[in-house]
């Protein structure tokens, strides 16, 4: 069994009196294709930021393949984009790709050149007058051609225009298909993230709400809808209840057996059941021994 | 890394370096009439005799007093390792911050610590280059002007800091304050402003500590040189007098002159009236050959304040990113 | 060869997705033994997923027989479906139109009857694959 590409162990940091991040335990296997989500202010960036090697915690460990971030094995096999993309504003693209490639043991000189040509993106044009959405690329093509065994992409999506994000996901799952990268992005676009991620982490509050192999979780949940004055079955846990009028709406985890023709139920989709998380900040759904054994994981 | 050094920051070296060549030439253009009459009044002090002292002699009243407003264009030159500072140091890592980028150059393969000392030792090679040339051009001005006797090297403030061997420690001094306070403060500009001001508070404060550097010597004042004495420039540092009374008690000048009233004021009517009444007139100074000792030491002070600042930095930076 | 398409709306997951379009084609023939599947990165090319997806779809059709994959080459047909004996339409008819019928007599209307029945194949869809 190799090492876990993230693992995290309680976790934990605080900016002054304000904890971004509380005793948060997590572990990615390799090869997965993680969406972390949740809300503004949830922690997701400074989950990255610790995981890339650009914050000390508080309290508790992270490791990446079992190397402490920031280390040279560790900046060797991850790498990561930070939100605004940051990005020397006076370097042209092809000092860019010299920087990035003077800095990395290992590089792609022809992955970044056939990337950056595929895109029209102007070699000898300085950064700081590119597109907002051809910086991103930029930032994207410098982190890959690193070749890195994780990728830390945080709010990837979040300057490009609707064809730009399905052609970078479809491009993001060539790469994960062509060397088995793992991949933790961070997204507010859930719907995105279906079909693309393999994986949810559902952060709330600084805390992992959810962490789960996305189809099995898919599969435990259902809507179920029925007579509010009716009560569940104990084999299922309720994440989310809404009355109206008589009827009664879930978002539950289990299988129901639903006999009664009252009651309907009918499968979730990753939006629901994410926004279904949030609202209800103190349910979880955490890698027990059910969640975890059904799938190795990659 | 070398290259990402220099491409980050050429135009900060140019800059400061477009300053010291602009320096340069001002400060060669008025000091090169004064060549030949320094050269003349060498001859004369060397040789020491009538005839070697004879064609200074007729020049020498010219140049006595001349342009004394020099020294605040020397002035200017104690600002260059403040530039240094301001521009190479603070921005070095208040930019990446303010920027963000430090997101990207401390995730690729190299270390932050590697990317730190790399940087710094590249601005510590500009510093001592643009230090020592600050130094060469410094010492060489305020050698041609010593003829006009209002400047000295050792006992101006500013020019001690601008000649000799303390310029390229000064100048290393303040990159590795400039970077600190960009560390600390995150913000280019601020940092750039807070390193001019704390670089002149370490300036002042060595102004502060430097007649103590070593216990001044004594004697008793001399007046009234004669013959080619006159123009016999010195370099020393005089610090005032040590007056006692007859009990042996030091006294201000203010107490000496109420015991002894001279009708001039003049400090030698006071010195032989004091030694009547059995009192003591000494003058402190710092002689001359002390000169070089005394910038050792500071260039002691400013080294030992770079390694200590410098591996603040690096220790703080290597310790955590945020 | 079989080109995968996706439902986004249909609220299968997507692997499943993948497994019936396989089994779809091998019961109309568009599939035969010996055919090779699109491998991972082919997919993953033309529908912008997770090759985990395809590799776990793929898995799956292998778990249950229906192809085959040989390291090195890629995913091979290696048994078709669609056979499936008349006798079991009909039985599965019979069974149905008996089941409506007492529903009917129990007072369910047609709208109560498809409920019922489109709940019932979402669980069992479920319940095969979790």
């Amino acid at each position: 069994m190799s090492s876990p590409a993230l693992q995290t162990q309680l976790l934990s940091k605080r900016y002054r009196r304000v904890w971004a991040l509380r005793d948060c335990s997590l572990t990615v296997a390799p090869g997965r294709v993680v969406a972390l989500v949740g809300p503004n202010g949830a922690g997701k960036t400074t989950l990255l930021h610790a995981a890339a090697g650009l914050l000390t915690p508080t309290s508790g460990t992270v490791r990446v393949f079992a190397e402490v971030p920031g280390t040279p094995p560790a900046l060797s096999t991850v790498a990561f984009v930070a939100q605004d993309k940051p990005l020397y504003d006076s370097f042209t693209v092809a000092q860019l790709v010299r920087m990035a490639r003077g800095l990395n043991r290992q590089w792609d000189r022809a992955l970044a050149a056939r990337r950056l040509a595929a895109l029209e993106i102007p070699l000898r044009r300085r950064a700081g007058r590119l597109s907002g959405g051809q910086q991103s690329q930029v930032a994207f093509t410098l982190a890959v051609a690193k070749r890195p065994r994780l990728l830390l992409l945080d709010e990837p999506l979040a300057n490009l225009d609707p064809l730009a994000r399905t052609d970078f996901m479809r491009e993001l799952m060539g790469t994960v298909a062509a060397n088995g990268t793992t991949v933790v992005l961070s997204s507010h676009a859930i719907s995105d993230l279906v079909g693309t991620c393999d994986w949810l982490v559902v952060l709330n509050r600084g805390q992992v709400q959810v962490s789960g192999d996305i189809d099995e979780l898919l599969g435990a949940h259902h809507a179920l809808s029925g007579p509010a004055a009716d009560r569940l079955p104990d084999t299922v846990a309720v994440i989310t209840r809404t009355e109206s009028g008589r009827q009664a709406h879930h978002l539950v985890r289990g299988t129901a057996p639903v006999a009664d023709p009252r009651w309907t139920s009918r499968p979730v989709g990753l939006e629901e059941l994410v926004l279904g998380y949030l609202r209800e900040p103190d349910a979880a759904a955490l890698p027990g021994p059910a969640l975890t054994t059904i799938e190795g994981g990659g | 890394m070398l290259w990402l050094a220099w491409r980050q920051h050429r135009l900060q070296f140019l800059a400061v370096a477009a300053v010291l060549a602009a320096l340069a030439v001002y400060l060669i253009h008025i000091t090169l009439p004064m060549v030949g009459p320094t050269r003349l009044y060498q001859t004369c002090v060397t040789l020491d005799t009538d005839a070697a002292c004879e064609p200074w002699n007729e020049i020498w009243s010219r140049f006595v007093g001349e342009r004394s407003d020099l020294t605040q264009v020397i002035a200017l030159a104690n600002v260059l390792p403040g530039l240094a500072g301001a521009f190479w140091g603070a921005p070095l890592i208040a930019r990446e911050f303010e920027r963000g980028t430090h997101r990207l150059a401390w995730t690729q393969g190299v270390t932050r610590l590697r990317w730190l000392t790399v940087k710094l030792v590249v601005l510590a090679c500009a510093a001592v280059l643009g230090g020592t040339a600050q130094a060469v051009l410094m010492t060489w001005v305020a050698d041609n002007w010593r003829i006009n006797q209002t400047i000295n090297r050792f006992n101006d403030r500013i020019l001690f800091d601008a000649v000799g061997v303390v310029p390229p420690a000064l100048w290393l001094f303040s990159v590795a304050l400039g970077t600190a306070v960009g560390l600390v403060i995150r913000r280019t500009t601020a940092a750039m402003a807070v390193t001019l001001a704390a670089l002149a508070l370490v300036l002042i404060g060595l102004n502060f500590a430097r007649p103590h550097y070593a216990t001044p010597a004594t004697r008793v004042p001399v007046y009234g040189q004669e013959g080619r004495d006159m123009y016999r420039i010195t370099e020393e540092w005089r610090q005032g007098y040590l007056i006692r009374d007859r009990d042996g008690k030091a006294i201000s000048s203010w107490e000496a002159n109420a015991l002894c009233p001279a009708m001039t004021g003049a400090d030698e009517a006071v010195r032989d009236c004091l030694i009547g009444q059995g009192g003591q007139m000494l003058e402190r100074y710092q002689p001359a050959d002390r000169f070089a000792r005394f910038q050792w030491t500071e260039n002691g002070i400013l080294l030992a304040g770079t390694v200590l600042i410098g591996g603040l930095t690096i220790g703080r930076l290597r310790r955590r990113a945020d | 060869m079989i080109s995968f398409y996706l439902d986004k709306g249909s609220g299968l997951p997507t692997y499943v997705q993948l497994v019936q379009q396989v089994k779809q084609a091998l019961r109309l023939g568009l599939l035969r033994t010996g055919d090779q599947l699109p491998t991972a990165s082919e997919v993953v090319d033309q529908l912008a997923i997770n090759p985990n997806t395809v590799l776990k779809a793929y898995r799956e059709l292998d778990r249950e027989g229906l192809v085959v994959a040989r390291p090195g080459q890629g995913t091979f047909v290696a048994q078709t479906l669609g056979d499936a004996p008349a006798t079991a339409y009909r039985a599965l008819r019979r069974d149905l139109t008996r089941c409506v019928r007492t529903a009917h007599a129990a007072g369910l209307d047609v709208e109560d009857i498809r409920a019922v029945f489109t709940a019932v194949m979402h669980e069992t869809s479920r319940g095969q694959v979790a």
